[in-house]
């Protein structure tokens, strides 16, 4: 098989049935991984909330101050009023974080699935428009649109579309990206050097576009509550 | 590759049942134990200070009270010095008068005694000068009325001294 095939099959967009054998019921195979992220986050979390104690020890500790950090970092640009997103951007920075590592085991990141991304980066936008019109009422979030200035009116209008296009096509870009890199130099040089490069590709990017995409939502976030008189 | 359709709401649903799973699993149970030690650290620092605020009403209690017992042994004191004083000049009082009443008694005394040998010896005078007045009349002068003329003379005498 030519490289070019192997890499056609591998990002060839795969349905998969859930019950072998009928092909009646069929999901995405990024809809299966990610299940399988999902049951691994949650056996996780039931592993490390265990017989919690008010003085943390062990695994507790552990949690509780990788679970403080992240929530640090989202409430130190959220503040108070924007506390209640806090548990969404943790849920999807915990799913991304894994889903983009996924690669380390050999299996495909759900995440360059484009309609992966295009459904985090909806509900990314979905919580933005909804956060600025629990600010301002829905009036005071149409007149929104024209400040500071009526003339960028349009502008501000279109980043309805661009951001969550944006938070989308970044992540999917760069996770299919490090993904096409890893199987092109596993083709090539399979031994040794994969190693170096995953530990980029799949550790380094993985984490940080988790982290970018979960950031810049919370930007967005904090943007659509900020007070206009500041 | 590129393909975007209506799969988009696997994703969506399953970060909704993800989120949900998470709540469960994951941020509440770190919410509750990060509100019990909240609690527990309050109930400790509110113990504390009321265990504080007590431990300094006792102190003033305490000191209170001890000056209350330093003023009540001043004037326990100052009471017993008051009666004892008054019982020393109620005694010395007493003493004074019983040794007047003595020596007047010892007066009187001495007085009666004198009185008594006067008239002793005035009897004693005049049995002598009796005695001298036979020897030299030579017959008895011993009778009541020359008797008692003597010693009405003598005491004469006796009085005008």
């Amino acid at each position: 098989m030519s490289l070019n095939e192997e890499l056609s099959e591998k990002l060839a967009y795969k349905m998969i049935d859930i019950i072998p054998g009928s092909a009646t019921f069929k999901v995405p195979q990024s809809c299966i991984v990610t299940w399988g992220v999902m049951l691994a986050l949650v056996l996780l979390a039931i592993f490390f909330t265990r017989k919690m104690e008010i003085v943390p020890k062990g695994r507790q500790a552990l949690l509780e101050s990788f679970i403080g950090m992240l929530y640090k970092v989202f409430y130190g640009i959220l503040g108070e009023r924007g506390k209640k997103f806090i548990p969404y951007l943790l849920t999807v920075i915990l799913y991304l974080g894994v889903s983009n590592m996924l690669g380390l085991i050999g299996i495909a990141p759900p995440t360059k699935d484009m309609n992966v991304t295009a459904g985090l980066a909806l509900i990314s936008i979905v919580l933005v428009i909804y956060a600025g019109i629990q600010k301002r009422s829905f009036g005071g979030w149409i007149k929104h649109f024209a400040y500071p200035n009526p003339i960028i009116t349009p502008l501000n209008v279109l980043e309805i579309g661009i951001k969550p296009l944006s938070l989308c096509i970044r992540l999917y870009g760069n996770i299919l990206g490090a993904y096409i890199i890893m199987e092109l130099i596993i083709y090539c040089i399979p031994a040794v050097v994969p190693l170096a490069a995953s530990a980029y590709f799949d550790i380094f990017d993985g984490l940080l576009q988790a982290f970018v995409f979960c950031f810049l939502t919370t930007m967005y976030l904090n943007e659509a509550m900020e007070d206009e008189d500041r | 590759m590129l393909t975007l359709n209506w799969n988009v709401f696997w994703i969506v649903f399953n970060i909704i049942v993800l989120y949900l799973l998470l709540r469960i699993f994951l941020f509440k149970p770190i919410k509750n134990i990060m509100e019990k030690r909240t609690e527990l650290i309050q109930g400790e620092i509110d113990s504390a200070e009321s265990k504080n605020k007590e431990a300094t009403e006792l102190r003033d209690k305490y000191a209170a009270s001890l000056s209350g017992a330093k003023d009540e042994s001043a004037r326990i004191v100052n009471e017993a010095k008051d009666r004892a004083k008054v019982q020393y000049d109620q005694i010395v009082d007493k003493a004074n008068g019983d040794a007047k009443q003595i020596m007047q008694q010892a007066h009187k005394t001495a007085e009666l005694d004198r009185d008594q040998m006067m008239r002793s010896a005035q009897s004693e005078l005049a049995d002598v000068a009796m005695a001298a007045a036979v020897k030299l009349i030579g017959e008895s002068v011993n009778d009541e009325s020359n008797r008692a003329m003597l010693e009405k003379y003598l005491a004469g005498e006796g009085s005008d001294k």
